[in-house]
């Protein structure tokens, strides 16, 4: 069903299209909100406040098949207004903090050499995702709407939602691949270089 | 094929927008078999994939729960129907609905979105039900509150957000500190800066009751009509006409109206008819609806209320980033002119006034290959933003302390020091001349320092 129909069914009455349309949006207007705020535990609170103002707002929309620029568009306001406010530290940084042990989830490894084997890996995933918190902006959001994606996103996809050329969005994912690999091979060297000094 | 080519197609093929047999694979292919560096590429660029997804799997958890704490509370069928019912005119049926359901729909489901909430913009339904009032405008942008009165009221005013639709004859009022962006069917713009009252009529015509009002039309579109009155309760009005591919900023106020003409020139026609043709950059002011003279104008000083509009884009929007290069080229030549060195010129002050909000796009500049070709600009944003960045631009700096430039990595560790307390033991100076091999440890000591002292920050903050 496409978000055109979903969007008619729900202004309709149909209250479970607006759970699908939630469902079908959550993980790439979180990946805007990730990637505009670079903290994903603020984005999350953003995404849902996004997602509602959304829903709430829906009767405005007025080209209901571009339900998903739109709402993108409403996660970006939201942003925005999260960047201006004075308290956006303490979410942040408070955030940052408490990130770890939600990731560890329930079958955590009880065995110690499978414990350090999973630490090494969460550290690895973290120090990751931090270089992909610095990308610049264009390839940070590409790259963030690309793996918040279950299965991905088409390509085609990204291209209508950020306005841009499929050719574009391909460029973008290898540039910021190109970035990432580079920034993690230049950390692991100036790691190396302070354990020998 | 080029080694940069190959590199796209083997992302393209890693995320499965590849399809075998496809020619391009097979060129790809071919590449491979002849080039190790690019196959070593490949190989990381698989293995980097894989700990992608690893790395964003709880994110895409968290995205699950997201959408389910949103379905929880989303409206529920039976005030749909409710909603239905109203819209289908059984004006007996709503008002017995209402008051003998209304309430307890709220007691059963408190965690709702009841009636309450702020839908507050026209439905498109509701748009249809009016005489010709077909969506002519989109709110896109505003910040600040913002207002829309129907046509069909008087003085009946509701917030509106982005994304709502407005109608022919529909007003539109800012509050002092708003700014809001409209955007017509054919991709015009019009813009509003604080307590600025407008009102959308047909055949592209804007009638500006008061305020300041920006205007922009596309290549091959008609040309925008904007209507004001020649002064507070004067009869006949003055016309201002932004030419397709054109921009115009229009201030109407009771002392004297101001037309710029921002890109393009600009035509307004005075309160007796008579035609002025306002070249690119030029200015005309009219007074009791009658032009007085023209002059060149400031664009730039004109328009800074454009700025919070441009920043909601983001830092790396075309049309900002363009603003910021024009702004920092500017301070340039107001810091070589006559004035003293110490007094920064007006635009300087104006964008110091908006403080940090600047972090951003100039961040972005410093990192854009096309600052490389300017140098002095360059170092003017470094210099800039060694005084606004706040706290949450850290990051940025120590990205900015590993700059080619010498003179960018002593803004870069000035500013660091001034929101921190620290120098790492290397002091701006030092920065600013260290080899690159320094540079690096350097850089890599404020990330190590960053990384610790990041929640501290957030307790202190």
């Amino acid at each position: 069903m496409s978000d055109g129909e979903m969007v008619r069914r729900a202004l309709a009455g149909d209250a479970a299209a607006y759970g699908q349309l939630a469902r079908r949006w959550a993980a790439r207007v979180l990946a805007v909100c990730h990637a505009r705020t670079r903290d994903r535990h603020a984005a999350e609170d953003l995404a849902q406040e996004a997602l509602l103002r959304g829903m709430r707002s829906l009767r405005t929309l007025v080209e209901p098949e571009k339900f998903g620029p739109w709402v993108i568009g409403i996660a970006i306001r939201v942003c925005l207004d999260w960047r201006k406010s004075p308290k956006r530290g303490e979410v942040s940084f408070d955030a940052l903090a408490g990130a770890e042990d939600e990731d560890r989830g329930p079958g955590f490894a009880n065995d110690d050499a499978d414990r350090r084997a999973a630490d090494t890996r969460r550290e690895q995933a973290e120090r990751l995702m931090r270089e992909v918190e610095r990308l610049p902006e264009p390839y940070r959001e590409v790259l963030m709407l690309y793996y918040y994606q279950p299965d991905g996103c088409s390509y085609r996809d990204l291209a209508e939602l950020l306005g841009v050329s499929v050719a574009t969005i391909n460029a973008r994912l290898t540039k910021a691949r190109q970035m990432l690999r580079s920034r993690m091979m230049s950390e692991c060297e100036s790691a190396a270089d302070e354990r020998s000094a | 094929m080029t080694c940069e080519e190959a590199e796209n197609l083997i992302s393209a093929r890693i995320d499965g927008e590849l399809p075998m047999g496809d020619p391009a694979a097979v060129a790809l292919d071919a590449h491979l078999a002849g080039c190790a560096a690019c196959r070593a590429t490949a190989d990381a660029t698989q293995v980097q994939d894989a700990t992608l997804v690893r790395a964003f799997a709880p994110g895409r958890r968290s995205a699950e729960a997201v959408a389910e704490r949103v379905a929880r509370v989303l409206p529920s069928r039976r005030r749909y129907w409710l909603t239905a019912l109203a819209a289908s005119g059984l004006a007996a049926g709503i008002v017995l609905a209402a008051v003998t359901l209304g309430p307890r729909l709220r007691e059963d489901r408190p965690e709702e979105i009841v009636a309450s909430n702020p839908i507050t913009q026209p439905s498109i339904a509701e748009l249809a039900t009016r005489s010709a009032a077909a969506p002519i405008a989109q709110v896109a942008l505003s910040t600040g509150e913002v207002f829309t009165c129907p046509s069909h009221k008087t003085d009946e005013w509701q917030p509106v957000m982005p994304g709502a639709a407005l109608a022919e004859g529909d007003r539109v009022r800012t509050n002092p500190s708003a700014r809001v962006e409209l955007v017509l069917a054919d991709g015009s713009q019009v813009r509003l800066n604080g307590e600025t009252e407008a009102r959308l009529d047909a055949d592209r015509c804007v009638e500006l009751k008061q305020g300041q009002l920006w205007s922009a039309v596309p290549p091959q579109c008609p040309p925008l009509r904007v209507t004001a009155p020649p002064a507070a309760n004067a009869e006949g009005s003055v016309t201002v006409i932004t030419p397709p591919g054109g921009r115009v900023d229009f201030r109407c106020a009771p002392a004297g109206s101001v037309l710029t003409a921002i890109h393009g020139p600009a035509t307004v026609t005075d309160k007796l008819g008579s035609e002025t043709r306002v070249p690119s950059g030029a200015a005309v002011t009219l007074v009791n609806g009658l032009a007085s003279g023209q002059s060149a104008g400031d664009v730039l000083l004109t328009t800074r209320w454009l700025n919070e509009l441009l920043m909601l884009k983001g830092p790396d929007d075309p049309e900002l980033t363009a603003r910021v290069k024009d702004l920092l080229s500017r301070i340039n030549e107001e810091s070589t002119a006559t004035r003293p060195a110490a007094a920064p010129g007006p635009v300087e002050q104006s964008m110091r006034a908006q403080g940090d909000r600047w972090s951003e796009p100039l961040a972005c500049h410093i990192r854009s290959p096309q600052s490389l070709v300017d140098r002095t600009t360059r170092l003017t944003a470094a210099r800039l933003l060694a005084d606004l960045a706040p706290p949450s631009a850290i990051g940025d700096l120590i990205g900015l302390l590993g700059d080619a430039d010498g003179q960018v990595r002593f803004h870069a560790a000035t500013a660091l020091h001034r929101l921190t307390g620290q120098t790492l033991d290397r002091s701006p100076a030092q920065c600013a001349s260290d080899p690159a091999e320094a540079t690096k440890q350097t850089q890599a000591k404020w990330l190590a320092w960053w990384e610790q002292h990041k929640p501290n920050a957030a307790q202190g903050s």
